[in-house]
């Protein structure tokens, strides 16, 4: 049995356990449902505004849901199969601890990425019904959304090794508000509206760790302060910072860290006891 | 602990709850504890090349959320190279007869029986069952396994016939030999 093949059956295995799940259900309905009140919404209005709000709307949903979803499934890579003999019955096929690992990973990342592809196609579907047209900046966002997600993910899987399933879903969280706000604090270095002293502290960290990728559409809905409350207009010190959108170099830089985070989960597992 | 198994023995270990029984098989197949100086077909613990001799059947409910009891053994059999016509033969071996069932919906027995078709994938030289309930099939499966010249492991608190078939047995108590 090749890796790739061993990668292949764990993932598809884990991507159906999990769509089975009723969370799953609940979470694509809910999030659903939140994008057709929001067309409700944004279809009574006329303009930008309509744009604008049908927008609002599905941002907030990719971001709220994305985060609770991203972070179940990353925390729930290792501990309770570990502990409860799943993981154990994988291993003992002669599957390494790291495929095993890396495939129940990639399961969850697939699971992902259909979570985020029924909501996008609603949202442009519905943009559609109300007049606005084939929205591709939404869509865009989307698969900015999908790549902030993965720093979630698998930061919560990595955790999900020595932490419990609650522990390790607010690491990823916190990961993601660390990688977001390493972006806007370095757009407000670049505008010089913080102190020099910490521009370089700021540059530094910025150009380590994992960043969080804005998409032009968000960009300029917080410019405009209509992004609602998932991307609120930043202000630092009572000045208005422009967040840039991020280049292709941020999302390979961001893509690229959970590449390694995803493969630090599966070194990590190497010593783990299973059940 | 000094424990030497060879092919077509069988041996296996008692104690009370907590003794260390399914501790001592974790360490054989490697997925946890000290291996100290353990070998496995000449190998460590837990390499791959051992464990695809291995016949595992762990403890309790080994199966996750959400996945059907016969796709779980199908994807046993599917890692160790073998088909799905190989999983539905163990099944029916283990006597085990709701693959369609999820998981959690299982019987205590019929858990026993998923976990023991996961070990009869194939024609493992080395079967390692962790308190495999004594159904007609248990008995059956060791005996083949013996016969052809394989090493069973077996630990269980109550093991009643299974010492019989089985011949030597250890007992534990706080982890080490009582």
């Amino acid at each position: 049995m090749s890796p790739t093949s061993a990668l292949s059956i764990i993932s598809s295995v884990e991507f159906r356990a999990i769509i089975r799940r009723r969370w799953f259900l609940i979470s694509i309905a809910v999030g659903a449902a939140l994008i057709v009140t929001g067309t409700i919404f944004a279809g009574g209005r006329d303009g930008i505004p309509r744009f604008d709000a049908l927008r609002a709307w599905t941002l907030a949903v990719e971001v709220i849901g994305g985060l609770v979803v991203s972070a179940c499934l990353g925390a729930s890579v290792a501990n309770r199969d570990a502990d409860g003999g799943w993981f154990g019955l994988q291993v003992a096929t002669g599957t390494t601890r790291a495929v095993v690992t890396l495939g129940r990973v990639l399961g969850r990342v697939l699971v992902l990425v259909a979570i985020f592809a029924v909501w996008m196609a609603l949202a442009w579907l519905c943009g559609v019904l109300i007049g606005n047209g084939s929205d591709w900046p939404l869509i865009v966002t989307g698969f900015a959304g999908i790549g902030n997600m993965l720093v979630v993910l698998t930061v919560a899987a990595l955790c999900s090794v020595a932490l419990g399933p609650v522990s390790s879903g607010v690491m990823g969280v916190l990961a993601y508000i660390v990688s977001l706000a390493l972006v806007n604090m370095s757009s407000a270095a670049e505008a010089d509206v913080i102190g020099t002293s910490w521009s370089g502290l700021i540059s530094s960290l910025y150009f380590i760790f994992p960043r969080g990728i804005v998409s032009p559409l968000v960009a300029d809905l917080q410019a405009r302060d209509v992004a609602g409350l998932a991307a609120p207009r930043v202000e630092v010190n009572g000045n208005i910072v422009f967040i840039q959108p991020a280049s292709w170099a941020t999302v390979i830089w961001t893509l690229g860290w959970c590449a390694l985070l995803a493969l630090a989960a599966a070194g990590a597992m190497r010593r783990r006891a299973l059940s | 602990m000094d424990i030497d198994l060879a092919p077509g023995q069988g041996l296996v270990v008692t104690g009370g709850r907590g003794s260390g029984k399914s501790s001592l098989l974790r360490a054989v197949m490697g997925l946890a504890g000290p291996g100290g100086d353990t070998t496995v077909f000449g190998a460590r613990p837990g390499s791959p090349d051992a464990l695809r001799r291995i016949g595992w059947a762990p403890q309790s409910w080994p199966f996750t959320y959400g996945v059907r009891t016969g796709e779980a053994i199908r994807m046993v059999a599917a890692l160790k190279g073998y088909g799905p016509e190989e999983a539905a033969r163990a099944m029916d071996e283990a006597g085990f007869t709701a693959p369609a069932k999820f998981a959690p919906l299982l019987e205590i027995e019929e858990a026993r029986q998923a976990s023991l078709a996961c070990a009869l994938i194939g024609t493992p030289d080395l079967l390692v069952l962790d308190d495999p309930w004594e159904f007609t099939q248990t008995d059956t499966a060791i005996h083949r396994a013996l016969d052809r010249g394989a090493a069973v492991l077996v630990a269980s608190s109550e093991p009643g016939g299974l010492l019989g078939i089985l011949g030597v047995s250890i007992t534990l108590k706080d982890g080490r030999r009582a």
